[in-house]
């Protein structure tokens, strides 16, 4: 949805050609998924498709249009990234530039950030991730917006099965050398599915109970611009979300259980930026708060004014960042990049014994050579101070090579190391916490080569293949110690290698612009662990990491009507250690598709779109988590407008 | 235009190739009747719904995992607790489902269910009909009715507990958990059968997690001291006539917490775990110094059965996220057989 609300400050060639209406006119399709001034494997997220899902939240976004596996806990649950077969917590999303990382938990519940609260989304892969944040085993996901200097307004109002209403306002204003963006969204669902359980017997109809969830937030940017060079901003990203957790299908006694979540989020950044020509210099600081209380009671069968479980969970993090960033572009294909940030991370849990902190320092240092545009390297070296105490230098090395010289062919080698912090949970939680835990250490190789084609001006064709090989050695797990509670340690080795690859194909056929874009991953991620060889799951596939993953997403236009169809596909998944295969010891692959058809209307100066959607066409049935149930076909209905 | 078709033809392909649905549930495996059976609850991780049940046939040794759900096409559910084995059925039941699943005996097919209870942990038979429900929450016994498979009604006792052992007309409970409750955990309480009335209670040591009898219908009781280890761990022998304490004897060390008590078939040679499994006599007044059996490095000693032919079943739980072991062990302490079971074998359950 929101289709038009979006403005990307990139530019483009045939955009404004193909998308020939008033609604799109600030529209832009990024044609080129990956750049070609860099070895680093960065790659955008289609702007269409981004566009297509605006009322929803980036954990539906990854998960229908990239190779990261989304483990959700179902609509309007926790979802996190699995990236390159890694842990949530090796997943960075980063918000212009700031880690939105919880420092309690070291990941990122991706179910809390709407697709409409920012503008582009890029994946940063692997050791690619080096020159944004330490870190990120796995990648980081960028989170970038910007404010276009044309006054908009656009709301778009939708409404779906199960009681799902999504309210999203966005709108643009400049007085002269002042801007202002405003997003808004609001969402709500009962999420009272049907879905067949099979977890009890007899197995029967039911409609799921106590998943109903809320999110409310804006996000108000302002831009000063000083001088012709100069630029001054605020952000600020408020967010309040609510959500009931619903029990597992197996566990039927409903009434006597309440389990809550509320989260609350203020994020601001102040940014001030210089950029002449081929210098850029900025600083910027910024405060992220949240406030997450977490509930659980439960009465007995017989009263439910008998409470036997009551755990009343709040957490309070603060974190403050500043930072300086400098990047200059020197003569003969030289530049280089630097920046120093400080954070500090404030904890009151009364999971914890006491109020924690975190102090780090984290300076970068980047130097790329371009070679006349046929060869290019990279060098990053970063480096952490971290609660008085030096993590080792994290180096990448980049090469990119374009060996025919008039044909966009691209190969890409890197090699990284990267470490990435034990999250304040692994350090303090009381009981189990252990501080002499040591940074998580990733060694990472990457090789692939990216080439697009226009075989004529109507038929664009991008393919992209990667191959990618890691080792995380003192991957942090809680394991059970010698007293009754488990405590984290430093004991597990995990290799991963594989492959990723993504083809897009766009262009015009009597008169309808057609875009197309496959992608597949596959992922083998396994546990070489000593304590692995020894229980024997050595060389098996770790939980929830699917060896196959695919995603289709087809957008067609032909007048003011456009469809879109999205499928994705992902393969079977082990939930347990062991090989013997039993109901509870995988997974079944499955697929889910979804399409939408929606029409433009033009009324003077005002647009309209309505757009009509189905979502798991198939109504197949499925699980990303064991026992947690997914809707089936469901239906969705909205219209837009904006002047 | 050759190109777009074939581009077109590609789309096509890729939208057709994406209906693929769902894998179906893995193919029913014949499981003949049981005989010679051990059963071992595995109980699972909390709220991941991956209990099972495992069969053992202690004369062949074949063993089945996952009986549960190839017989009825379900899955067991949320951290199974405990057996119980009638005359005609077995009573299986999960904690966290709260539910108790009654199966046929010989065959395993579903028979029934009670799916309201609170947090029930095992299940007494006490005639031919009703069964006395215990619960880690309610201050209630729950008395079903094993033939109907409902609730018949609900004694309140006024506090939580455990385990139940049935001598002579009388039932003897364990007041095993003191969570979010404010009354300490260190009773043995007594209901009459025949007026189904709390009549007697009497103080032991804290957090008692087992209770057995032996061949003179004498009580003995293991209590573990505590959750955050407020008491030295202790053993009681109770006479179950008179109510008299006839014995206590304490461990040693305050940090350790004994558990699964089991006696032998004879009645005169009791079981437990602390860490290692320790044998000792009924004769005996102190904690013997000398392990049964050693817990090897890197295994775990979860629970302990022992079997109508004298021999010790012991349940290793691994890392509690894998598929544990079972150690057939001869009453001389000499390992026989060894084999998988799922993940967290707990309580064990003979039938011939």
């Amino acid at each position: 949805m929101l289709f038009i609300c979006t403005l990307i400050p990139t530019i483009s060639v045939d955009a404004q050609m193909i998308y020939d209406t008033l609604f799109l006119d600030e529209m832009i399709i990024k044609s080129n998924y990956i750049d070609h001034n860099s070895s680093l494997k960065s790659q955008k997220i289609d702007t269409l498709s981004k566009r297509n899902l605006n009322n929803l939240n980036l954990g539906e976004l990854l998960g229908a249009n990239s190779p990261v596996f989304i483990k959700s806990y179902g609509k309007g649950s926790l979802a996190t990234a699995s990236f390159r077969g890694t842990a949530a917590s090796h997943t960075k999303v980063l918000w212009n530039g700031f880690e939105l990382n919880s420092p309690m938990l070291g990941q990122v519940d991706l179910s809390l950030i709407p697709n409409t609260f920012f503008d582009e989304v890029s994946l940063d892969y692997g050791g690619s991730s080096l020159e944004n944040t330490a870190g990120a085993l796995g990648g980081a996901i960028n989170l970038s917006s910007g404010i276009s200097t044309k006054n908009m307004f656009c709301i778009s109002q939708s409404v779906a099965s199960f009681n799902t209403y999504t309210t999203t306002i966005n709108g643009n204003l400049s007085f002269g050398k002042l801007k202002s963006s405003t997003s808004v969204y609001l969402n709500s669902s009962e999420n009272s599915f049907k879905f067949y359980n099979n977890a009890i017997i007899p197995s029967e109809w039911q409609k799921q109970e106590n998943a109903s969830f809320f999110n409310r937030g804006f996000v108000q940017e302002i831009d000063y611009q000083i001088s012709d060079y100069q630029s001054i901003g605020l952000k600020n990203w408020t967010e309040w979300d609510f959500r009931e957790i619903p029990q597992i299908m197996s566990n039927q006694l409903s009434g006597n259980n309440e389990e809550t979540q509320n989260n609350f989020n203020s994020r601001t950044i102040l940014n001030y930026k210089y950029h002449k020509s081929k210098t850029i210099f900025e600083v910027d600081a910024a405060w992220f708060y949240s406030d997450i209380n977490y509930v659980l009671k439960t009465t007995t069968a017989i009263n439910h004014d008998d409470t036997v479980t009551y755990i009343n969970s709040t957490n309070y993090s603060n974190s403050g960042f500043l930072k300086a960033g400098f990047s200059h572009k020197f003569a003969r294909g030289w530049s280089v990049k630097s920046d120093l940030s400080f954070s500090r991370d404030i904890i009151n849990s009364n999971n914890y014994e006491s109020l924690k902190t975190r102090e780090k320092y984290d300076f970068l240092f980047k130097i790329s050579k371009d070679f006349n545009s046929r060869y290019i390297i990279d060098l990053i070296l970063r480096q952490q101070y971290v609660d008085n105490k030096f993590n080792p230098t994290t180096p990448y090395l980049g090469f990119l090579i374009k060996p025919i010289s008039n044909s966009d062919l691209f190969l890409r080698i890197s090699a990284n190391m990267n470490y990435n912090l034990p999250s304040l949970n692994d350090l303090y939680w009381y009981p189990g916490g252990n501080i002499e835990l040591l940074p998580e250490k990733g060694i990472q190789m990457d090789i692939g080569f990216n080439y697009s084609k226009s075989f004529t001006k109507k038929i664009n064709i991008e393919l992209d293949l990667n191959y990618f090989n890691s080792e995380i050695s003192n991957w942090i797990q809680w394991v059970p110690g010698d007293y009754r509670y488990w405590t984290a340690r430093n004991i597990e080795l995990v290799k991963s290698q594989g492959i990723e690859s993504s083809l897009s194909i766009d262009g015009n056929m009597n008169k309808i612009f057609y875009k197309l874009s496959m992608q597949y991953a596959y992922t083998k991620s396994t546990n070489e662990s000593e304590k692995a060889e020894e229980g024997g799951y050595a060389g098996r596939q770790l939980i929830y990491v699917p060896l196959h993953s695919a995603n289709v997403f087809l957008h067609l236009k032909y007048r003011n009507f456009v469809l879109h169809w999205n499928s994705r596909f992902t393969g079977e998944r082990n939930t347990s250690l062991d090989e013997s295969s039993s109901y509870s010891n995988t997974l079944p692959a499955f697929s889910v598709s979804n399409a939408s058809l929606g029409k433009e209307f033009r009324l003077n100066k005002y647009s309209f779109e309505l757009k009509f959607k189905i979502n798991n066409i198939f109504n197949n049935s499925y699980q990303t988590i064991l026992w947690r149930p997914m809707p089936g076909t469901n239906y969705e209905i909205s219209l837009s407008f904006k002047i | 235009m050759k190109i777009n078709s074939i581009l077109l033809f590609l789309i096509i392909m890729i939208i057709i190739s994406t209906f693929t649905s769902c894998k179906k549930d893995e193919p029913h495996i014949e499981v003949t009747e049981f005989k010679n059976a051990l059963f071992i609850i595995n109980e699972g991780n909390f709220t991941t719904g991956n209990s099972s049940l495992t069969y053992y046939n202690r004369e062949t040794s074949e063993t089945i995992q996952n009986v549960f759900f190839r017989k009825n096409n379900a899955p067991l559910g949320d951290v199974a607790y405990s057996i119980s084995i009638d005359n005609e059925s077995i009573y299986l039941v999960v904690n966290n489902s709260h539910t108790i699943y009654k199966t046929d005996k010989n065959t395993g097919i579903y028979q029934g269910k009670i799916d309201n209870l609170t947090s029930p942990r095992y299940l007494l038979k006490v005639n031919d009909s009703i069964a006395f429900v215990s619960d880690l929450y309610e201050n209630n016994i729950t008395m079903i009715n094993t033939k109907k498979m409902s609730v018949s009604n609900k004694l309140d006792i006024g506090r939580t507990y455990q385990n139940l052992i049935k001598v002579g007309k009388q039932i003897f409970i364990t007041n095993w958990s003191a969570f979010n409750k404010d009354k300490e955990n260190n009773m043995l309480m007594i209901i009459d059968t025949e007026s189904m009335q709390l009549t007697d209670s009497i103080q032991i040591g804290t957090e008692p997690n087992s209770i057995v009898k032996d061949k003179n219908d004498n009580l003995w009781i293991l209590c573990s001291g505590g959750f955050m280890n407020e008491q030295k761990p202790s053993l009681w022998k109770i006479d179950p006539v008179n109510k008299q304490i006839l014995n206590k004897i304490e461990f040693s060390d305050i940090t350790t917490s004994p558990t699964n008590l089991c006696i032998n078939p004879a009645g005169d040679s009791l079981y437990y775990l602390n860490r290692d499994v320790y044998k000792m006599s009924i004769t005996e007044s102190s904690i013997p110094q000398n392990f049964f059996v050693k817990q090897e490095e890197n295994i775990n000693f979860y629970s302990l059965a022992i079997s109508p032919e004298n021999q010790i079943f012991i349940g290793d739980a691994n890392d509690y996220n894998r598929n544990g072991e079972i150690y057939r062990y001869s009453s001389g302490g000499n390992l026989i057989y060894q084999f998988e079971a799922g993940i967290i074998p707990g309580n064990m359950a003979f039938m011939d």
